[in-house]
């Protein structure tokens, strides 16, 4: 008898701690909304999101678009990653680029070889030439960590030019600052 | 020593905890800002005392876009996130494609807060504006 009930209990707990050790169904949530993860050892797809929602303000706002005759013709070119970790920065100048191609101000250059080919050939039958871009786009990411005996901080500085002519005739930048508090052990 | 003395000592440092934001400005301001009559739905009274829409005014950018400006106001004594996402609608009242999605802002007790938002297209003719409390 006293064996019985060991070993039932016995089995209760083992189901009990493969119960805990279970992991929750995955759910949906806003990507880069409220209730996504934010962490300080990396970009979440919320701060990209601000940083081209930002940029995309300024931009707008600053009325640098209306100088040229529109929809102007955009090639997005370098964006530095100075960051710890390796980046895809389509995810900054891809939301960029949609918004300003919906505004009907710019179009941007297609980074497509194939798509490059055709407009070439089509030019060539035409006999005309591709237009060149008329303004280029230009950026840099970097990243700062400071930290003290109880808080972890990281900010990343997200710049921005719009280029013509060999001048920067907009330039804009965007800081996102995140925080952690740091564990017992001081990490 | 006793109860009062310990909350005499305590003062200061229960002060320096809400520190809030004092704010200088024209006492006739120059400016003449377009403002808008705006109509409110609050489910969230808590949030709606650090996250108050004082105002919002409209303007033009890039000479055919719509811009809005929310004037919102902590009237509390924290420092307090606030995450906030703007639709736009077209002439019809349908969703305009690529409405931005949510981004987030930090408002320090008593601070004024302006929030800046251009159209992504020609189309958008109206705007609402979510706010939402720090949920994370």
């Amino acid at each position: 008898m006293n064996a019985k009930i060991t070993y039932l209990l016995l089995s209760a707990a083992c189901a009990s701690a493969m119960c805990g050790c279970a992991s929750d169904n995955a759910y949906y949530v806003d990507s880069g909304g409220p209730r996504t993860v934010v962490s300080t050892d990396k970009i979440n797809i919320a701060d990209w999101n601000n940083a081209s929602a930002s940029l995309v303000n300024e931009m707008l706002s600053s009325g640098v678009l209306e100088r040229f005759k529109q929809p102007v013709k955009m090639r997005v070119s370098r964006i530095v990653n100075r960051t710890s970790q390796p980046v895809d920065t389509d995810l900054l100048t891809k939301q960029i680029c949609i918004v300003l191609n919906n505004s009907g101000k710019v179009v941007a250059e297609s980074s497509d070889k194939a798509t490059s080919e055709l407009a070439e050939y089509e030019a060539f039958k035409a006999n005309k030439q591709v237009a060149a871009p008329q303004i280029t786009m230009t950026g840099k990411i970097i990243e700062d960590r400071e930290s003290n005996s109880d808080v972890r901080e990281v900010t990343y500085v997200f710049m921005l030019d719009i280029n013509s002519a060999g001048v920067a005739v907009w330039s804009g930048q965007k800081q996102i600052t995140k925080q952690a508090q740091k564990g017992l052990f001081g990490f | 020593m006793n109860i009062r003395t310990l909350l005499i000592l305590a003062l200061p440092i229960l002060a320096c905890a809400c520190s809030t934001v004092n704010t200088v400005e024209r006492a006739e301001p120059s400016a003449s800002p377009n403002m808008v009559a705006d109509k409110r739905i609050i489910t969230d009274g808590a949030l709606n005392d650090y996250a108050y829409v004082a105002g919002v005014s409209e303007s033009v950018a890039s000479g055919n876009l719509m811009r809005v400006q929310v004037k919102i106001v902590n009237s509390t004594a924290a420092f307090r996130n606030v995450n906030y996402k703007f639709t736009w609608f077209d002439e019809n009242g349908m969703q305009v494609a690529a409405s931005p999605g949510w981004g987030v802002f930090g408002i320090e007790g008593g601070q004024a807060k302006y929030l800046d938002a251009v159209a992504p297209t020609p189309k958008a003719k109206d705007f609402s504006l979510q706010l939402l409390a720090d949920v994370r």
